[in-house]
């Protein structure tokens, strides 16, 4: 293992993965910065310029995305209360009133250096947790990875609160619309309509690109004449100032980090839940409770730690497993099938040397984006009031080109569009759109495997459930199948109560 | 329109949608079809299943909504069926531009000449990144 990891190491030398953890950090910390572009976006945006690149150049580019994007939802949330992502909603909390108390920058500069903490951490227990995950897959058959692609599927419950059985819908419509172009095995043509474009089923990159662009772009145009106001000014903390109040935070620190880590490692959880969890445990467990929400040091610290910690902890079941903890991930899994790699133990093995790179990469993307984070939040206010009206336009050409680069055809942006129109159906509809993306990715591996089982037992159902509750893995991942959705179940009915 | 005449909009394009895809799957080989006709069966029986919910929910619960832009919409999918139209006929840059050019101009964020300076600055930076840069071929276009 460790010879892999220096195989890894090596990889850090190379200027050009570099120069990618760079452009990735940057375009991370300026797509996260801006509400409206979310981490998905902008990873299925920039996965076209990476085709051309070499694995572990074009993978560190969207870890760098990944990670920065992540962090830098919290500076639009701290200066205009309006998160950047999602993973950043609990960071206003505190955020905010810092402030709006004349603390901007110290609000800042905590939680980039928490942002950082958070993430390390968890590429520390990706580094050394993975392998030993990715070991035990080998015992993996058909019957096993058929069953952990419904285990993934399974995440489209608690994806999707409030709205489950439209989150089913939608992930039944992502799963049919992976099975459009060739069998698998028999090679029949399906839901093509003769169109030669879709032989090879709907690219993955471009119905990404499509659906979340498109409605978000949509929601720009619609705000186009509003503007953002009266936004606080940025104060002349030095940010380094701030690393000794940290340190005095260390078991806030590391309890948010192993919070973060936990919630990224149980697919369908995401960022957002890492930090209120983090928050709510630091407010749990402070001297004083009564000042969260009025600018608490300790709830920021908690909330940006626990919503990074998260990054590392999804990376782990989707390089080791091929299951995608959130939406950003099942793109990044897109991303990694797009580059000829293959979620499980070859890629501690065979490929140690792309898939280390990568993970090594990551702690540069981390350590990267505290230096490209504090710059860019002295400018913070001009580059979130960049006007919807020019924003979204050069969404637009950007989505285009995108989606025309993957297999250089014209015919793709009109796929983009129709999966553009589906996704702002969905979102006009309440529909989330996650279970879809779920679907797309997961389609794919649950057919062909399943198709392969059957093959197996020479297309005999009675058979092919027997296995799946005689192998000792396959009972174990069937049983989690079962309590996912029972658990799915039981939160859908929560939600139900409270909402009522 | 409110959240309940939504979802029950929702519900039936869902069913319509899982019938003609049941069909459509039905007609292939079983062997080649077994798998999207399960999921056209299980996602026509969800869509039932929950428009009779939303039906036999209290109307109580139905909250009002806020009304579509339709003119964004035409925008933003009018804008890109112009934009690869154009595509074909003045190449990449000019139909990028005039894209840029004219959807700035239209929302009214920036003048025009801000308009003309920032749409030449994002065509050519668009232009050196994918087709300089990444080697991607550049689209056929009838003038150009």
């Amino acid at each position: 293992m460790f010879e892999n990891m220096l195989l890894g190491l090596q990889a850090l030398a190379d200027p050009a993965l570099l120069l990618a953890v760079l452009i990735g950090v940057v375009g991370g910390v300026i797509i996260g910065a801006l509400p409206g572009l979310t981490s998905t976006m902008g990873v299925a945006l920039l996965i076209p310029v990476t085709f051309s690149l070499p694995p572990q150049v074009g993978l560190a580019m969207l870890g760098g995305i990944y990670c920065a994007s992540t962090y830098s939802g919290a500076i639009s949330a701290i200066l205009l209360n309006i998160p950047g992502t999602s993973a950043s909603v609990a960071t206003m909390l505190d955020g905010h009133p810092m402030a709006k108390n004349g603390e901007p920058g110290r609000a800042i500069s905590l939680a980039t250096f928490a942002s950082c903490f958070g993430g390390l951490v968890s590429i520390v227990a990706l580094l050394f947790l993975a392998p030993q995950l990715a070991e035990f897959s080998l015992r993996f058959g058909s019957p096993e990875y058929f069953l952990l692609a419904v285990f993934g599927i399974t995440v489209i419950a608690s994806m999707s609160a409030g709205a489950m059985e439209k989150g089913l819908i939608a992930g039944a419509l992502g799963l049919i619309l992976s099975t459009v172009g060739t069998h698998p095995l028999t090679g029949t043509m399906r839901f093509t309509g003769g169109v030669p474009t879709l032989f090879d089923g709907i690219p993955l990159v471009v119905s990404l690109i499509g659906l979340y662009s498109i409605p978000e772009v949509i929601d720009l145009i619609d705000r186009a004449k509003s503007t953002h106001t009266g936004a606080a000014g940025v104060d002349k903390t030095s940010p380094f100032a701030t690393l000794r109040e940290l340190a005095r935070q260390k078991f806030n620190l590391f309890r948010s980090s192993l919070i973060g880590i936990i919630v990224g490692i149980i697919p369908g959880v995401g960022c957002s839940v890492g930090g209120f969890l983090a928050y709510d445990a630091a407010k749990k467990g402070s001297n004083n409770p009564e000042k969260f929400g009025n600018g608490a040091a300790e709830g920021l610290v908690a909330s940006e730690t626990g919503n990074n910690a998260v990054t590392g902890g999804t990376l782990i079941p989707l390089l080791t497993l091929g299951i995608p903890g959130n939406p950003v991930t099942a793109v990044l899994l897109g991303g990694i099938m797009i580059h000829g790699l293959r979620p499980g133990p070859e890629l501690f093995t065979t490929n140690a040397d792309v898939t280390y790179g990568f993970i090594f990469s990551l702690f540069l993307s981390n350590l990267l984006f505290v230096p490209v984070g504090l710059l860019l939040a002295r400018y913070g206010l001009r580059i979130v009031q960049v006007p919807a009206g020019i924003l979204a336009p050069l969404i637009l050409s950007l989505a285009v080109i995108g989606a025309y680069s993957l297999r250089s055809s014209v015919d793709d942006i009109w796929i983009m569009l129709a999966i553009g129109a589906l996704g702002w159906g969905m979102a006009a509809l309440a529909v989330p759109r996650a279970p879809l993306v779920l679907g797309l990715v997961l389609g794919t591996l649950a057919e062909g495997e399943l198709a392969r089982s059957l093959a197996l037992v020479r297309g005999d159902l009675g058979a092919f459930g027997m296995q799946l509750v005689t192998r000792p893995v396959a009972l174990v991942i069937l049983i989690l199948c079962v309590s996912a959705i029972i658990h799915g179940i039981i939160q859908h009915r929560r939600d139900s109560k409270m909402l009522e | 329109m409110t959240t309940r005449t939504r979802d029950l909009i929702f519900a039936a394009i869902a069913l319509a949608l899982a019938v003609a895809i049941a069909i459509t799957a039905f007609g292939y080989p079983v062997a080649s079809s077994y798998f999207p006709r399960t999921l056209a069966v299980l996602m026509g029986l969800l869509a039932a299943f929950f428009g009779l919910r939303t039906l036999l929910a209290p109307t109580d619960d139905a909250a009002p909504m806020s009304p579509l832009n339709i003119s964004a919409l035409i925008a933003a999918f009018g804008g890109i069926a112009a934009y690869v139209v154009a595509l074909k006929l003045v190449g990449y840059e000019g139909a990028t531009f005039l894209f840029l050019f004219l959807l700035m101009v239209w929302l009214g964020a920036v003048g025009w000449l801000k308009a003309l300076i920032l749409a030449v600055a994002f065509t050519a930076l668009l232009n050196v990144i994918f087709f300089v840069m990444l080697g991607v071929p550049r689209p056929d276009a009838l003038l150009f």
